[in-house]
């Protein structure tokens, strides 16, 4: 998977950090190398990529944004820029199936089985829990596939990762971005502790990003 | 660049810096204590930024009037950017803040360069400002309107409108007036007054300060220091009156205007970042803060030299 070069890669990371104003705050060292999974709020479709052009140099090979196929595979630029240039693993979002012959359930577990797939390989993810951007700043409710993750790759470290103002520069609905300033905030990581429930783990995952957002807010 | 007058500015403005480094140096190797260190690490970090503006700012401007307008739009669109990142401007002004970003801010400086002034001095105080709002309104969101829309008409007046005036200077030049001096000279001046007011009052306030003159805005200031470093900075500016079209005593009392507006733009900026409750605009010039952090003492003082200079040559 190196079909574009290292250079244009560099560029659109480069470009995606400028464009908008990134400044990135780190409570851990990322460089460590061990297979993580980045779990942000989701506001806006550059989410994934200035998460990823803020990450190291050497990580960007090996971390894989998790995006939406119904959104990502629509025309050629974003399949470039989403298949290419970010690496990302195309998911079949349920609610967005119109085919009333395919199950749901099945859907759901062969993209989860997916996703647990390419974290064996040596991956890591970026994730949004949320499942869909929200309208505005707040965070709704996360979505169990990141405990189904955890349950099936016991080593691997969640990293909470608040994303500031993203909303603003590119929000829903919207065609054109605005060249505003943002804030990415990468939290200590956490992991799945023993016997712990799936509630209580996307509640703690949640509250890990919510505590990133306030600590800032000041 | 064949203006002897400047590459005697161009020298002095080396040596200070020059000067300023080795004074760092030396504190910096003779200051141990940490809190002191700390001052010191700040003065210093403050010194290198100063280095790169003043070698982008002589660089931009030696190479001609295009550089110079373009450096200065560039300057005023990442403080228009750091201006409304901090304004609570609703989700319904996302496309009036894209034109104001890639329309108005580009016709503008455009302008400068096509040398139409009357078009530049009415563009954004009166059709950016009346478009503003159609833009906003179409999209039917009341909550705030008119709160936002004095905010998003403030960002560029002040960021883009105020800051143009800045490489405006050079339209001056243009004119077939015989005793027209360098318009590059004039810009120099008008930099080097507000920029060396802003460091003379910063230098008077930590020597003699003692007397605040506005504690709920900007804490750090005081009478001292504002009057010991407007009045430094008129000396400097009258004893530059050679390269400037000015007499003495016009080049001190402009000078001292200048540098006062300079205050007053610094304290206005204050103002709104502690209503936003934000320190510094942006973190972009390393020891400063933001572009807006350091500019906002241009922003008052530039619209006024520049019709200064405008009526003195017309």
């Amino acid at each position: 998977m190196l079909a574009i070069s290292k250079s244009v890669s560099k560029l659109f990371a480069y470009f995606t950090r400028v464009f908008c104003g990134a400044t990135v705050y780190c409570q851990t060292d990322l460089t460590v190398d061990v297979r993580r999974i980045y779990i942000a709020n989701h506001t806006s479709h550059l989410d994934a990529a200035i998460i990823w052009a803020s990450l190291p140099e050497e990580l960007r090979n090996t971390v894989r944004p998790v995006a939406a196929k119904d959104y990502w595979d629509r025309n050629s630029i974003r399949r470039y820029i989403a298949c290419k240039l970010l690496n990302a693993l195309l998911l079949v979002r349920p609610s967005k199936i119109q085919n009333k012959d395919i199950s749901l359930r099945e859907t759901i577990f062969e993209g989860l089985n997916g996703l647990v797939d390419a974290v064996n390989e040596g991956s890591s993810l970026i994730i949004f829990p949320e499942g869909t951007r929200s309208a505005n700043e707040e965070i709704q409710g996360f979505k169990s596939g990141i405990f189904y993750i955890a349950e099936r790759c016991a080593e691997v470290e969640f990293v909470p990762v608040y994303i500031n103002n993203l909303n603003r520069i590119f929000p829903k609905g919207e065609i054109l971005p605005l060249p505003l300033l943002s804030r990415i905030q990468f939290g200590e990581p956490f992991k799945l502790n023993d016997g712990e429930k799936r509630r209580e783990f996307i509640k703690r995952a949640k509250d890990n990003i919510l505590r990133l957002r306030d600590g800032c807010d000041e | 660049m064949n203006d002897k007058a400047l590459l005697y500015l161009f020298g002095g403005l080396l040596s200070v810096l020059c000067f300023a480094s080795i004074l760092g140096f030396i504190l910096h190797r003779k200051v141990k204590s940490s809190g002191k260190r700390k001052v010191v690490d700040n003065l210093n970090a403050r010194i290198r930024a100063w280095w790169a503006m003043c070698i982008v700012f002589v660089v931009a401007v030696a190479a001609g009037k295009i550089v110079t307008i373009i450096m200065f739009g560039i300057m005023s669109f990442l403080a228009l950017r750091e201006f409304i990142t901090i304004t609570p401007t609703d989700r319904a002004d996302h496309r009036t803040i894209f034109w104001v970003f890639f329309i108005f801010t580009p016709v503008h400086y455009y302008l400068i360069y096509l040398e139409w002034y009357g078009l530049f001095a009415i563009m954004i105080p009166v059709y950016a400002f009346l478009l503003i709002p159609i833009r906003s309104v179409i999209q039917g969101v009341v909550d705030n309107f008119m709160a936002r829309m004095a905010m998003i008409q403030w960002g560029l007046m002040v960021c883009v409108y105020c800051v143009s005036h800045v490489p405006a200077i050079l339209m001056l030049g243009s004119a077939d007036n015989g005793n027209a001096t360098n318009p590059v000279r004039l810009l120099f001046f008008f930099v080097l007054v507000v920029q060396a007011g802003d460091v003379l009052q910063y230098t008077c306030g930590k020597m003699f300060g003692k007397h605040k003159i506005t504690p709920s805005v900007s804490p750090n200031k005081t009478w001292e220091g504002f009057l010991g470093g407007v009045f430094c900075a008129a000396i400097l500016g009258a004893s530059l009156w050679k390269i400037t079209p000015f007499k003495l005593w016009q080049a001190f009392v402009i000078s001292l205007l200048i540098a006062t507006l300079g205050f007053f733009g610094d304290i206005c900026m204050s103002a709104i970042k502690r209503d936003r409750g934000v320190k510094d605009f942006g973190h972009i010039i390393e020891g400063h803060g933001g572009i807006l952090d350091r500019i906002d003492s241009i922003c008052f003082a530039a619209p006024v030299f520049f019709h200064l200079c405008r009526y003195y040559y017309f």
